[in-house]
């Protein structure tokens, strides 16, 4: 049980009356990486927003994080406890510079591994680019800097949404790269949102399959990658 | 539930026993209740209006007092310093409100929710400003006193008793000209533009012109109320159609229901009442109708726009008659 | 002559431009980060205007004022924020409405504390001596607010862009959401700025208080010229707010001077020029 660093136990959440998560139940283990798929409007951004307590309207069930329930709790308290979030498509402030954008998430905890300046040697290209107004920035660049933006908080648990979303596929790779990097070096755990296969393929140690607000099945990473089937039913590839 | 059949099942006698009895006001009245009576069918043309463009076009008007004082400046301006009488004076004054409604509605109809608020507000207090500084026409703070109303025929419409007959024809022409209008073709489109303005753009009606024509309909209305208003008191300040005014217009719209035209008079009704009632006993009627008012807001929040008026007074009966009307 | 009549003018403008300024700056700072359009920010200059007035009269000193002005305000303002609007947080018409709803109590509840007449606030004495400069004669501390004006604006820039603070509100401005999930505290900032907001308006009732009068109605007439501002500048925009208070004043200066009973009413032109061409003012964008 301490071994578990996230813990949702049946997850309901609506926006007005539409029913968009349906009771979802998943782990991770401290280190893990986990990669949540799904087609779209599956409810998957949905499930992130619940966990980061961006909430729809209305949300019940069970949110566990390092044993604390943060169902209740406010975004910014969910971020001081140690989770990062990379929104999908990217929503970086058109009217921070880079290096704003590094300041204002800045938050030191858990050894203060990253600093704004940590994170320009991780990432070199933003260091070129501080005074840039964030929405100035390549797909790419844009990607690295919300990855940055999270880092910054010093989470435990990163949670991405589709990092892969429009990017090309060199790029794609980059971000994979420093997924791993992450994972191995700064002993983060990854719950990540993603249709793209590479990325699946490059980072999970396990798959769960989202359909329509529920969570159908959980697979070995392994097996998603090799099971074109499986593929095919859940991505539409 | 229950109200309702009951409603529907006597609707006509019901109906014809109101309008008959409205008629016959002045014959067994109380001089203070006909005054009162006067005051809350003027009144009411003017929430009417605020109502009908709040409730149908969803266009919250700071606006309106603004055009009621004009007309009702209008009038009295031309009565008293120009010698114009009825029904001349009533045409200008009509006018001046049309007027002044169709150049406002070019700007504000182009915004909506709280710029429309805004621009409303403004407009509605740069007319104050005229009414209150150019003292040589209006009378500034003061204003204008000794309007009288209208002599025709050996009838001086000065007695309230006379007053009242064409007070309530007019008041009733407005309610069935207002009801018809939410019924028609047009007042279809207008709750079309304030629920989904851009697929009326894409079916190809001119969003712009139907906001504008209700606008200025309103305003016409309000100018109407503005008429009686000034004929009947006498004087016109710059109070007539300051912020106050407009506040205490959408208050009692509120309270009734922005979606409903008799809630409108029924609103009147209750702050009329009130008004009267507190103003015997406390000076600090403006704190009264400022807490009214955040309450309303704070109880009917979503209520501004339609539903969840559970709280407020007569609800039931106002949507009986609502239904029953349908 | 003529040329000593435009710097007359031109030096009455910018001191209202100043009072304007600082009240349009605290509206726009509340509208940005929770899109509330305070309609009872002419109740706090009214108000912190008294207060002011009241703590003059009590300590004799012109700055502990202001500041007290202000501050009464920001507290007030730090009620109304926790219990009212946010009852209402979200409904953008209900927010509007609830504040003018606020604003008509405060204005009774003042009617009744400091009564109906016109009173001006004393102005500082060791200001009170007029300067001579360009052949006029002005009014030293008319030339003192121009540079509390001027101060406040710097200090609203800097704090905007230069500290953390500033980066929060800006970042909140842009996305609320995404702001609170990289750990800014939206709820607490919504409060202090609005705090901040109500604060300037505190602080214009004192300066507007001590070279205009404070009386019944002033509330609203102030606010209807800081809405002519805003409406005109933009809503939202901080630079508009500049440009607006600067047309605006320069229209009412040169109206009481030549035609005292339109210079409301001159206002409305230049508002009605820019609304004809751009609907949501010089530097506004439809939200
Ligand atoms: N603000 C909202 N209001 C109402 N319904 C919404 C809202 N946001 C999302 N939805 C609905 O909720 C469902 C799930 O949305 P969600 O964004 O979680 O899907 P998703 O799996 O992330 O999709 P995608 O892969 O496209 O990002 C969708 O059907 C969507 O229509
Ligand atoms: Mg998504």
């Amino acid at each position: 049980m301490v071994d578990t660093i996230l813990e949702i136990r049946d997850l309901h959440a609506y926006y007005g009356k539409s029913y968009v998560i349906q009771g979802v139940s998943l782990q991770i283990r401290h280190g893990e990486r986990v990669v949540v798929v799904g087609r779209n409007g599956m409810g998957k951004t949905t499930l992130l927003r619940a966990i980061m307590g961006l909430t729809p309207p209305w949300c019940q069930g069970g949110i566990r994080f390092k044993g604390q329930d943060i169902l209740s709790k406010k975004p910014c308290q969910i971020v001081n406890l140690g989770v990062g979030y990379v929104p999908q498509g990217r929503q970086l402030f058109s009217s921070l510079s880079v290096d704003e954008h590094l300041r204002l998430a800045y938050h030191p905890k858990n050894n203060n591994r990253w600093t704004p300046d940590t994170v320009y040697r991780f990432f070199p290209e933003l260091r070129d680019r501080k005074q840039v107004s964030g929405t100035r920035l390549s797909g790419g660049e844009q990607q690295m800097l919300a990855i940055a933006r999270a880092l910054v908080t010093n989470p435990t648990l990163l949670i991405m949404d589709e990092p892969s979303e429009g990017l090309a596929p060199l790029v794609v790779d980059r971000i994979v790269e420093t997924c791993k990097q992450l994972v191995e070096e700064a002993k983060l755990s990854l719950l990540v949102v993603e249709q793209n296969i590479k990325v699946i393929n490059g980072l999970a140690e396990r798959v769960y399959i989202m359909v329509s607000g529920r969570i159908v099945c959980q697979v070995r990473g392994e097996e998603f990658i090799t099971d074109e089937e499986l593929q095919h039913q859940y991505l539409g590839i | 539930m229950s109200i309702y059949r009951l409603y529907c099942k006597y609707k006509l006698i019901l109906e014809a026993g109101i309008v008959l009895s409205l008629f016959s006001f002045p014959w067994w009245m109380p001089a203070f209740y006909l005054t009162l009576a006067i005051r809350v069918l003027f009144f009411s043309i003017l929430v009417m209006s605020f109502t009908f463009l709040a409730g149908q076009a969803g266009m919250i008007s700071l606006s309106q007092a603004a055009f009621f004082g004009v007309s009702a400046y209008a009038v009295a301006i031309t009565t008293v310093r120009f010698g114009i009488h009825f029904p001349l004076s009533v045409l200008i004054g009509i006018l001046a409100a049309m007027g002044l409604a169709s150049f406002f509605g070019l700007f504000a109809v182009r915004v909506k929710g709280v710029y429309f608020l805004m621009i409303t507000l403004a407009f509605g207090q740069i007319i104050w400003g005229l009414a209150d500084q150019w003292v040589s026409l209006t009378g500034g703070y003061n204003g204008i006193s000794g309007i009288s109303s209208p002599r025709i025929g050996g009838i001086s419409f000065a007695n309230p008793r006379f007053f009242y007959f064409p007070l309530l024809c007019v008041f009733l022409a407005c309610l069935i000209f207002l009801a018809l209008i939410k019924r028609s073709p047009f007042g279809l489109a207008l709750r079309g533009v304030r629920d989904n303005p851009s697929r009326m753009v894409m079916l190809g009606y001119p969003v712009f012109l139907i906001k504008y024509v209700a606008f200025v309909l309103s305003g016409v209305i309000a100018g109407i109320s503005g008429i009686f208003f000034v004929y009947f008191t006498g004087v016109i300040n710059p109070h007539a159609l300051g912020l106050s005014q407009a506040v205490w217009v959408m208050l009692a719209s509120i309270l009734g229901g922005v979606e409903s035209l008799v809630g409108a008079i029924i609103g009147t009704l209750i702050l009329s009442a009130m008004e009267v009632l507190l103003g015997q006993i406390i000076e600090r009627y403006m704190l009264v109708i400022g807490v009214a008012f955040m309450l309303t807001i704070l109880f009917a929040s979503k209520g501004i726009m339609g539903s969840l008026q559970k709280f407020i007074p007569l609800r039931n009966l106002i949507n009986a008659i609502n239904k029953a009307h349908k | 002559m003529t040329e000593k009549i435009v710097l007359l003018l031109v030096l009455n403008s910018l001191t209202y431009a100043a009072v304007l300024f600082v009240m349009a700056s605290g509206l726009t700072l509340a509208f940005n980060l929770m899109r509330v359009v305070n309609l009872a920010h002419g109740a706090f200059y009214l108000v912190g205007g008294y207060v002011g007035l009241s703590v003059l009269i009590i300590t004799g000193n012109w700055g502990i004022a202001l500041i007290a002005g202000g501050l009464t305000m920001a507290g007030v303002s730090i009620v109304i924020e926790r219990f009212l609007l946010s009852q209402v947080r979200g409904n953008f018409l209900a927010q509007a409405l609830l504040t003018l709803s606020l604003a008509i109590i405060l204005a009774d509840v003042s009617l009744a504390v400091w009564g109906g007449d016109p009173i001006s606030i004393p102005s500082p004495t060791f200001l009170n001596s007029p300067i001579y400069f360009f052949g006029i004669i002005y009014p030293g501390f008319r030339l003192f607010i121009l540079l509390i004006g001027i101060i406040i604006g710097v200090g609203l820039w800097f704090l905007l862009k230069k500290t953390k603070l500033g980066m929060a509100i800006r970042a909140s401005v842009d996305n609320r959401e995404i702001a609170s999930a990289t750990g800014v505290n939206v709820d607490r900032l919504s409060v202090m700025v609005f705090a901040l907001s109500a604060f300037l308006g505190g602080v214009a009732g004192v300066i507007g208080g001590s070279f205009l009068a404070l009386a019944p109605g002033e509330d609203f007439k102030i606010l209807t010229l800081t809405l002519v501002v805003v409406i005109m500048g933009g809503m939202g925009s901080f630079g508009g707010t500049i440009i607006g208070a600067l047309i605006i004043s320069l229209i009412l200066s040169i109206g009481r001077l030549y035609v005292p009973q339109f210079s409301i009413f001159l206002t409305f032109v230049p508002m009605v020029l820019v609304l004809s061409i751009w609907p949501h003012g010089l530097f506004g964008r439809e939200k």
